[in-house]
């Protein structure tokens, strides 16, 4: 594999860096810890041995790929991380994962052959095939209500309201029992031998299912299904449920009742800044709610405050907190893209434990989750 | 002798086109806008010595209109260039003014009772002043003939003005002339000079910066407009929405210029004119503060060096080895925030300024590509023209008998462009020479 052969500062072209310090004049975690992409860079192109792998900095990036766009060198910094905290966890070196590496473990299991998993428990009801040419790729959804349920994340609710989208559509979508987490979140903390496996593993199954088009409702699930997986030979076409969606809308094959409610889009970095997709979540949003911008939209938009779930401190509360306020200043209504976001989000919102901030009235909701609300008011 | 032809009229495509006439050349001079002069004429000074630019560039612009041996044709374009070295057949688009060049004395009277008057961005002031449909380009056009904009004149689009056209009727010496039809020129000539200067790259696809969206983020040539003394504001710095004198100012360097992913070359004079534009912000307001980020000094011309000493230690100037991340605005107060790493802790800062200046790339015009296939000359990987050789023929372009001067050729300042237009005057001679020396002998 590339990234076991070639460096972070070889494979990246790192040693472009002018060290201007643009990166670190935009990264919003440079503005709350003594952290400095340009500093991470430089220790790379001077020591030998990559050190660097050993600094617990590595851990803090967002992976919001905010540096990376605005780099006059072109060094793409989140994946220059990547692969530093790879070699760092080939190392037997950790970050220290916000959820007690629980998630990373539910992950891990996947990743071996076994064991079997009654992911489908949540299909009742709903219309779904064992084969197929449209697949939906339900993720770790069905996990994060267990493992949040404090939090009452509703993610669950964001896999049952994208199928009823496809079922309003009259699309019967392969939900597999045997699909396993993508595994964006080892891929970005370093374990690439595990993430490797559970791609493996999709692949195969998504190829054996015969589906042409996987469906993901969420940000990460996209990226890494669309860009990570082709690396990994995987030729299926890959859409958000947001572009479905449009589509399906603009083919008159989805009905969507309007509304006056006032929301406004928080854009995933995984969906936006990774991919490129912008509009068609705005477009199918416009059908269902009356959506106002924050100042810091698409390609500049603010971040939800953490990745991979590596870190989260006071500078991530503080992250959320601005991004929430912003949200707040414009709308009732906070629609997310990801379920990771919307957890994040959720988690800031109830911690009020961050002292001359105020909490914001707002309500978070996954886009999925209101589409499939607008499709129950259309039936009435 | 033949004539010569002379793409573009700015200062390099002037100075090659005097150069020629005082030999005794005709010279057709084509300019696409209504008025010759370039980009130094939107220049309020020049460095190192800080002389008027108009100043300097009027009486040529002058010269080149009164000369008996240059014809300049504005508002015109180059649309087809056939035949080879000594006997070009070159055919220039002259698009119509609507007005009568010998009729027209440039007395304005037309300009004031335009119905579109004050409603239309001029192009000259970069949309800092508006104009009407029928406009002069600015103070020192040459020639002084006024145009009309035949997308904004409303009886040229629906045929219609009110009850009747009032410039039309303001005009005492009849010149106006609505039925006036673009005309082709078709010219013989044995050599061409291409001097076509250059565009300025759009910052707005930059979200970091907030240009276009944050009115206080200003380029570095609609700066040059705010401090001239016969710009918009006359010469005034104006801090929105308060209109007061800025207290601390930003100049950032090499915006999509030594950029990978946008012009990876550098412009070559942005250090220098972003050093004289904060010393013109001291002269004006000694008080204020200026910043100038750039990731190193370019100072290699004759004087600069010391130009930037004086602005560091006698006026002031701070410079930081950095590039800004970002620039964020107070939504409320429009007081900018310009976020850095500060290179001696390596700690992000922001740092307050009233007004962010920022030195956008000067970039090959988008037409280039175009002309150079009319043209039939080869441009770089950048499409700056092609020269065959930049070591011992740094004029003579890919097809023989036509010459580059200017920025169009690569990056440099206006001596550079000066000097470069002589040569290319001066090597256009030559085949004019050889040509008449080949027919005498024939």
């Amino acid at each position: 594999m590339s990234d076991q052969t070639a460096g972070p500062v070889e494979k990246t072209k790192a040693y472009y860096c002018v060290e201007c310090g643009k990166c670190t004049g935009i990264c919003p975690v440079s503005r709350g810890l003594d952290y400095s992409p340009r500093r991470m860079v430089k220790r790379a192109l001077e020591e030998p041995e990559l050190e660097l792998v050993r600094d617990k900095q590595i851990w803090n990036c967002l992976t919001c790929k905010l540096c990376s766009g605005v780099c006059p060198s072109g060094v793409d910094y989140i994946d220059f991380i990547k692969i530093v905290r790879s070699r760092a966890f080939a190392s037997g070196l950790s970050g220290s994962c916000s959820q007690g590496g629980q998630l990373n473990t539910l992950s891990r299991m996947m990743a071996t052959e076994g064991p079997t998993q009654n992911r489908n428990f949540w299909t009742e009801g709903l219309d779904i095939a064992g084969k197929g040419e449209l697949m939906y790729f339900v993720g770790c959804l069905p996990y994060f209500d267990t493992v949040f349920e404090d939090l009452k994340p509703g993610t669950l609710d964001i896999a049952k309201s994208t199928v009823k989208i496809l079922n309003a559509a009259g699309i019967r979508p392969v939900v597999s029992p045997a699909e396993r987490c993508c595994g964006h979140d080892l891929l970005w903390s370093g374990d690439a031998d595990a993430y490797r496996a559970l791609a493996r593993q999709n692949i195969r199954e998504i190829k054996r299912l015969g589906v042409r088009t996987v469906v993901t409702s969420c940000a990460e699930c996209y990226r890494t299904l669309s860009q990570d997986y082709r690396e990994m030979g995987a030729d299926f076409e890959v859409k958000h449920i947001s572009q479905l969606a449009a589509e399906l809308v603009e083919q008159g094959k989805l009905k969507l009742a309007a509304s006056d409610r006032k929301v406004t889009l928080h854009d995933a970095c995984r969906l936006g800044r990774h991919s490129g997709v912008y509009e068609q979540p705005r477009d199918v949003l416009r059908k269902v709610a009356s959506l106002v911008e924050m100042p810091r939209n698409r390609i500049s938009a603010g971040c939800c405050g953490v990745g991979a779930f590596q870190t989260c401190g006071a500078h991530s509360k503080r992250i959320q907190m601005e991004r929430l306020a912003e949200a707040g200043a414009v709308a009732g209504t906070l629609v997310t893209e990801c379920p990771k976001c919307q957890i994040h989000f959720k988690c800031a919102l109830k911690d009020k434990a961050v002292p001359g901030t105020s909490t914001p009235e707002l309500e978070i909701i996954d886009l999925a989750s209101l589409l499939a609300r607008s499709l129950e008011a259309g039936k009435q | 002798m033949k004539d010569v032809l002379v793409v573009g009229g700015g200062v390099a495509g002037i100075q090659a086109a005097l150069d020629l006439a005082e030999k005794g050349v005709k010279v057709h001079l084509v300019e696409k806008t209504p008025s010759i002069g370039g980009r130094m004429a939107q220049l309020d000074k020049t460095f190192p010595t800080m002389d008027c630019s108009i100043c300097i560039l009027a009486p040529k612009m002058a010269d080149c209109a009164d000369h008996p041996n240059i014809t300049m044709h504005t508002c015109s374009e180059l649309t087809g260039l056939e035949g080879e070295a000594g006997k070009f057949r070159a055919t220039v688009l002259k698009h119509a003014r609507h007005v009568d060049a010998s009729k027209c004395t440039g007395c304005g009277k037309c300009t004031e009772v335009c119905r579109m008057k004050g409603r239309i961005p001029n192009e000259f002031d970069f949309g800092l002043r508006k104009r009407g449909a029928i406009y002069l380009p600015f103070l020192q056009a040459v020639p002084r003939v006024m145009n009309i904009d035949e997308k904004k004149c409303l009886f040229l689009k629906a045929g219609k003005c009110g009850e009747k056209q009032l410039c039309k009727e303001a005009c005492e010496r009849g010149a106006i002339d609505f039925d006036q039809k673009d005309e082709t020129l078709a010219l013989e000539v044995g050599a061409v000079i291409v001097a076509t200067g250059f565009d300025l790259f759009d910052p707005s696809e930059m979200f970091e910066y907030g240009y276009g969206r944050f009115p206080n983020v200003r380029t570095a040539m609609e700066y040059e407009r705010l401090i001239c003394a016969s710009g918009p504001t006359g010469g005034h710095l104006e801090v929105e929405p308060t209109k007061e004198h800025p207290r601390s100012m930003v100049f950032v360097q090499c915006v999509g210029a030594r950029d990978l992913r946008r012009s990876p070359f550098c412009c070559s004079v942005c250090c220098m004119y972003a050093t004289k534009e904060a010393v013109l912000v001291k002269e004006h307001y000694p008080d204020t503060e200026c910043t100038i980020f750039n990731v190193d000094m370019r100072a290699l011309g004759k004087g600069f060096e010391e130009f930037v000493e004086r602005a560091r230690k006698e006026y002031g100037v701070r410079f930081v080895r950095a590039r800004p991340g970002q620039i964020t605005e107070e939504p409320l107060t429009k007081k900018l925030a310009v976020w850095y790493e500060d290179p001696a802790s390596g700690k992000v800062t922001s740092m307050e300024a009233d007004i962010v200046v920022l030195a956008t790339a000067l970039v090959p015009g988008a037409a280039t590509a175009a002309l150079a296939r009319t043209l039939d000359i080869e441009i770089d990987e950048h499409m700056f023209f092609k020269v065959v050789d930049p070591l011992m023929s740094p004029v003579e372009s890919t097809r023989p008998g036509v010459f580059i001067a200017g920025y169009c050729e690569t990056p440099k300042d206006i001596p550079e462009s000066v000097a470069q237009a002589s040569g290319a005057a001066a090597r256009a001679y030559e085949v004019l020479v050889r040509e008449k020396g080949g027919a005498a002998n024939a």
